[in-house]
């Protein structure tokens, strides 16, 4: 491909996955799938200094876009079309409150650094927002969500898939949701860098992951047989395996696929039932409190970006009976259990931890006692590694219409990110049609929220 | 020369470029001429720097310095003028910053004591003028050598002269900006210097002032050709040339067991099935493999196949046209397909279509894509192969397409009007087509009318006047599917070969450009000649191409063979589509899929509707038919994929499936030599060799059952890397 101008300073793209297969096909000299994994392995050990401190991270992700006025920016003094319902307590950071309805995390907010300054311009559509606030490049869909012809840029688990591989015999990035939403995927960078899907219920009885955790009609023995007869029978593979490119990228996923379902960190974080039942209660019983959950027994684990994704916060009609009765009760428990848990642990150093949605809610109440969509205000909330905790960045008006002062973009936001992750945000990357990309257009990191 | 290292190329580039050698009479420095490549050259300019739309540090020039009055004013007159000083030229930012005297984002780029530096400087001192009516122009860029053979590790120096306009010719080998499409063959320098690294064919793309010219590099394999086998048709002669050129040696041809596998799953996206290979091995006609085409071309699943790949490509999608306006764009489709329609009277149908979407399923090309802009993109990408994409906000780097060529080709579509008939159903919904008495594009930048032109038009390409027609439309349509349109058929011709032998004589397959040239230019000339020849017959172009010899390779690959597959010396393996390899394990496990709403018959690649909802199609990467990109449709592998027939309940219930083939096969008491068989062939497309079969035998031994045994065997088959690759 050629170069678009001759800067080719920003393309010196360390060992890409794909070169180094290309290097193991092509190559006469007999180098084969365990030294590509070896060579992988040289290449992250040339990683900035803050992904070698393997930095992992929790995304809480408030689909739908919660409330940021009922929740961590709320305005008591605003005329009471705006201010809602909700009183607001006080909370362990002097000066800062929290809605009444999040009496547990009020207790937290020492481990929280608040952003109030991000706000963006896509107010209407939801996926549209997904997208500049999980890429931070703004992207214009048409209704469908899809949008016609456009670059589809890849989100934070995809980037840290890619730069930061695999540890532990466990897939760096593993999103918990009943089904992949929008966006939460590799995007222009092909599907190799997809997350881990874990489709079912962690709070269903008998909770095992779909494709990963081995079928109950299969088991483990007849699991190991086949694999020893695919071993032996599949010599076609064997054969190309180290001169077509294509099938011997396939064959390092068997390898991994085999790692994964066989790993005993795997099995072992999968299996929830093994968390003491006062840990479980605590984070809630009910699907997120018990992703949460399994997110932090993934970290552990060895995987690297784990998304948990709420699905309610769309809040048109019923806003407040709706955050008081359900929602805000089921967040507050599993979100101040995770950073309780985490902070105990010793796992808050090096684990971020995003509190996020797509945007905030509109500051006047509607005719129906709901709140629409509202880009202009959000609050983001990060948690540990790297991050300045017990602080607020930013501030909204006084009815929480505008920020007040100048906005951070969601470029900022993402430049933020990636420096908290350790990934360097000026990368360039190739589209599959050989277009060239920056990882990140020229944000500048958020500075008041970093230690 | 010697051959060098790459680093120290580089910093040749900016320590000893060649002096300037302009000789005018008119005095200068002009801006062009003296300044814009030295931008060019060091970068500045660049997409990922200045070039930028949004710039650098609060400066920004015109992407690769094609808007000069721009760039003039960006130096000269922003910033309140602080970006020069012509009292004192060193102290200009323009050049304390890339010389590293002060704090540059961009790093260093301009030594004090570089060419480059004392070209801005002189022209700073000298008033820094700006871009004149009356300057010189670039007429031409001569390059030598242009067609270069290189042994490997040789290295040959590029000369790049620039003709002006005033009769100055200039050597600017130091000033241009060279690309290598193949940097693993040939690598070239800033200086111009390019080096053999290995065998292969590799264009070096020569850039200067907004013109580009290509370099051809060949570096041989090596010195004796082996032994290229009979030549079956015209395609043959040309690759041979090829390979005997450059020191290449075939694959042997595929066995007839690969040929009857490949042949299927190319022209009818299905698997053969035990009884078709147990048929077709018996035959001893030595005209099988083209009866086998043949019938293959006339099988419903032809019809079937090719609709899916022409729905994903016009993005036929239930979101735009709704589910009455799919089925009757999917009945048109199909029964082109089935007619084989002369595929310039189909792409006519479509750009001509009006009236009812309903009653005339064409009419769907003007649902999908709504304004004249996106119409635009989508008949130069499809029908023409050409990406128009980049020239909507800017002069297109690597091509010549300009933002009047992209409005020009929008303005063809200005008049279109949707409107609500309200004859039929769909209430509140437009479902109807006509020209409306006026509608015009705009230039977003001048915010002129611009008028209608065809591509190319303004490189004199196709010169003749657009005639006034009632239809504007039917001007474009003419001069579109013309046989001496120098893109519509070359972009049929090279998609289809790509589809076939996995990789386009151009590549990738939807980028036809002077800067992205074909390695085997004769050939694609001589394949798009037939198939004009041919009245556009699909058929005949796939039976053309089905019935070479190159088609028919074997998949082997050895030194003598290139690996990238970039001259089809053997058959290059490829993941099968999504909706192909869901079929090809239901047909193999001997079960149906339930789609919903569908009936159960429902194959994966009949299915019109890209909205579908399958965790198996979403996985293994069916396009959602948003972009008009080949690159949409997932063909790589990914960790999902394998878990899912790794490790997916639901490939067990196929499997255990009481009806299905193993449950069939056990309960007709069949010998295990004919069970192994017959699994070999539903998967593998092959007979098991002798030891295979014993292996197979002793492996089941270790079974706890028959029946489970058996469907270890089927799962490792639809797990083996020979089922999921077409090869």
């Amino acid at each position: 491909m050629f170069n678009l101008g001759s800067v080719k300073a920003r393309n010196c793209d360390g060992v890409s996955r794909r070169a180094l297969l290309r290097v193991g096909g092509l190559s006469l000299l007999g180098l084969n799938l365990p030294s590509v994994l070896a060579a992988q392995a040289r290449a992250q050990a040339r990683q900035p200094a803050a992904a070698r401190r393997d930095v992992n991270c929790i995304l809480l992700w408030m689909g739908g876009g919660a409330s940021n006025i009922d929740t961590f920016d709320m305005k008591p003094d605003a005329p009471a079309e705006y201010r809602g319902e909700f009183r607001q307590i006080a909370t362990n950071l002097p000066g800062v409150h929290v809605c009444e309805h999040l009496p547990r995390m009020s207790r937290h907010l020492d481990k929280i650094c608040q952003i109030r300054s991000i706000a963006h311009r896509e107010s209407g559509d939801h996926v549209a927002a997904v997208h500049y606030m999980l890429t931070g490049y703004p992207q214009r869909p048409d209704p469908s969500g899809q949008p016609a012809n456009s670059v589809i840029y890849p989100c934070y688990g995809s980037v840290v898939n890619r730069e930061l591989g695999w540890r532990n015999s466990l897939p760096p990035y593993v999103v918990l949701s009943g089904k992949l939403a929008p966006y939460t995927g590799a995007g222009y960078m092909g599907s190799a860098y997809n997350p881990l899907l874990v489709r079912n219920d962690p709070n269903a009885p008998h909770f095992a992951v779909e494709d990963v955790s081995i079928p109950t009609s299969v088991g483990v023995e007849r699991t190991a047989r086949r694999r020893r007869m695919l071993d032996e029978l599949d010599v076609w593979r064997r054969r190309h395996d180290r001169v077509a490119e294509a099938v011997g990228e396939r064959s390092q996923f068997y390898q991994q696929a085999y790692d994964l379902i066989t790993s005993p960190a795997a099995i072992r974080a999968f299996r929830i039932d093994d968390e003491p039942a006062r840990v479980r209660d605590r984070y809630g019983r009910h699907r997120y409190g018990q992703s949460a959950l399994l997110a932090r027994r993934l970290i552990e684990a060895g995987v690297r970006f784990v998304s948990v994704e709420t699905s309610w916060w769309d809040t048109h009609v019923n806003n407040f009976t709706d955050l008081k009765n359900s929602r805000l009760p089921n967040l507050d428990q599993f979100y101040s259990a995770l950073l309780e848990d985490l902070d105990q642990r010793g796992l808050l150093d090096n684990t971020l931890v995003i509190w996020m949605g797509e945007f905030g809610r509109t500051p006047t109440v509607n005719g129906q006692a709901g709140r629409d969509h509202w880009a202009y205000t959000n609050v983001v909330n990060l948690s540990g590694a790297g991050v300045r905790m017990g602080t607020v960045v930013g501030q909204t008006e006084r009815r929480c219409e505008r920020v007040a002062g100048t906005p951070h973009s969601t470029h900022d936001f993402a430049a933020t990110i990636y420096q908290l992750l350790g990934i360097d945000a000026t990368r360039e990357y190739r589209g599959p049609d050989g277009r060239p990309h920056l990882l990140n257009y020229h944000g500048t990191p958020i500075a008041q929220a970093l230690a | 020369m010697p051959s060098l290292p790459g680093r120290f190329w580089a910093s040749l580039a900016l320590v000893c470029a060649a002096p300037c050698s302009v000789h005018s009479q008119d005095a200068g420095p002009h801006f062009v001429r003296d300044v814009l490549p030295v931008l060019t050259k060091s970068g500045c300019n660049a997409g990922a720097c200045h070039g930028s739309f949004q710039g650098r540090g609060g400066f920004r020039l015109s992407l690769l310095g094609f808007d000069p009055q721009f760039d003039h004013a960006a130096l000269v007159a922003e910033a309140r003028g602080r970006r020069i000083f012509p009292a004192a030229p060193e102290h200009s930012l323009i050049l304390r910053k890339p010389a590293g005297l002060m704090a540059h984002g961009g790093g260093r780029r301009l030594p004090a004591d570089s060419d480059g530096y004392r070209r801005l400087q002189d022209w700073i001192a000298r008033g820094a003028p700006g871009p004149r009516g009356a300057d010189p122009r670039l007429t031409r860029l001569e390059i030598t050598p242009r067609d270069v053979e290189l042994q490997p590790g040789k290295a040959l120096a590029l000369k790049v002269q620039a003709h002006w306009s005033d009769n100055v010719t200039e050597d600017v080998t130091a000033w241009a900006v060279y690309d290598s499409t193949q940097e693993h063959v040939a690598a070239v320098s800033p200086r111009g210097d390019i080096e053999a690294k290995g065998p292969g064919r590799s264009a070096v793309m020569v850039r200067y002032l907004g013109q580009f010219a290509v370099v051809n590099v060949s570096v041989p394999y090596g010195t004796v050709a082996g032994p290229p086998g009979p030549r079956h048709n015209f395609i043959d002669g040309h690759l041979q040339a090829t390979w005997a050129k450059l020191g290449l040696s075939p694959a042997p041809l595929a066995g007839d067991a690969e040929f009857v596998r490949r042949v299927h799953l190319d022209l009818i996206g299905t698997l053969p099935t035990p009884d078709e290979i147990r048929a077709f091995n018996r035959s001893n006609d030595p005209d099988k493999r083209a009866k086998l085409i043949d019938h293959l071309l006339d099988r419903s699943e032809y019809v079937d196949y090719w609709a899916l790949k022409w729905g994903d490509l016009l993005r036929a999608h239930r979101r735009a046209l709704g589910e009455k306006g799919l089925a009757s764009f999917s009945a048109w489709l199909k029964s082109s397909l089935r007619g084989n329609k002369g595929m310039d009277q189909f792409v006519r149908e479509l750009l001509l279509a009006q009236g009812n979407l309903y009653a005339h399923g064409p009419v769907a090309f003007y649902f999908v894509d709504q304004t004249p802009e996106d119409l635009a993109e989508t008949t130069a990408q499809i029908f023409l192969g050409v990406r128009m994409q980049c020239a909507k906000c800017h002069h297109h780097p690597f091509e010549a397409w300009s933002q009047e060529d992209y409005y020009g080709l929008a303005a063809f579509f200005a008049r279109i009007e949707r409107k609500d008939t309200k004859e039929e159903g769909r209430y509140g919904g437009a479902q109807s087509i006509r020209l409306g008495a006026r509608g015009e594009v705009r230039h977003p930048g001048t915010g002129q009318v611009v008028a209608p032109r065809w591509l190319g038009q303004s490189l004199g390409q196709s010169g003749e006047k657009i005639p006034d027609t009632p239809d504007p439309r039917q001007p474009l349509a003419d001069w579109l599917t013309s046989g001496s349109n120098p893109y519509f058929a070359r972009n049929l011709v090279n998609r289809t070969w790509g589809y076939l032998l996995g990789r386009g004589l151009v590549e990738p397959i939807d980028d036809l450009r002077a800067t992205n040239p074909s390695a085997h230019p004769e050939l694609l000339e001589a394949l798009t000649k037939d198939f004009v020849a041919h009245g556009f017959d699909m058929k005949h172009l796939l039976r053309t191409i089905c019935n070479s010899r190159a088609y028919k390779l074997a998949s082997e690959l050895a030194p003598t063979r290139d690996a990238d597959g970039l001259f089809f010396t053997h058959r290059r393996p490829r993941r099968l589509p999504a909706e192909v390899l869901l079929d090809a394990v239901n047909q193999a496990a001997g079960v149906q899929e339930k789609f919903d709403k569908l009936p159960p018959e429902t194959r994966a690649i009949s299915l019109a509707d890209s909205s579908i909802s399958s965790y198996f199609l979403d996985t293994f990467g069916k396009p959602k038919r948003t972009t008009t990109c080949e690159c949409e449709r997932g063909d790589g592998s990914d960790l999902s994929q394998v878990l899912h027939l790794v490790n997916s309940d639901k490939l067990q219930q196929k499997l255990a499936d009481p009806n299905g083939r193993l449950a069939r096969l056990v309960n007709a008491k069949t010998s295990d030599a004919d069970m192994i068989e017959d699994l070999y062939l539903a998967t593998l497309s092959r007979t098991p060799t002798a030891q295979e079969q014993e292996t197979v035998r002793r492996l089941l031994a270790a079974a706890p059952s028959r029946r489970g045994g058996y469907e270890d065997l089927l799962w490792t088959l639809l797990n083996c890397a020979e089922f999921v690759f077409n090869h």
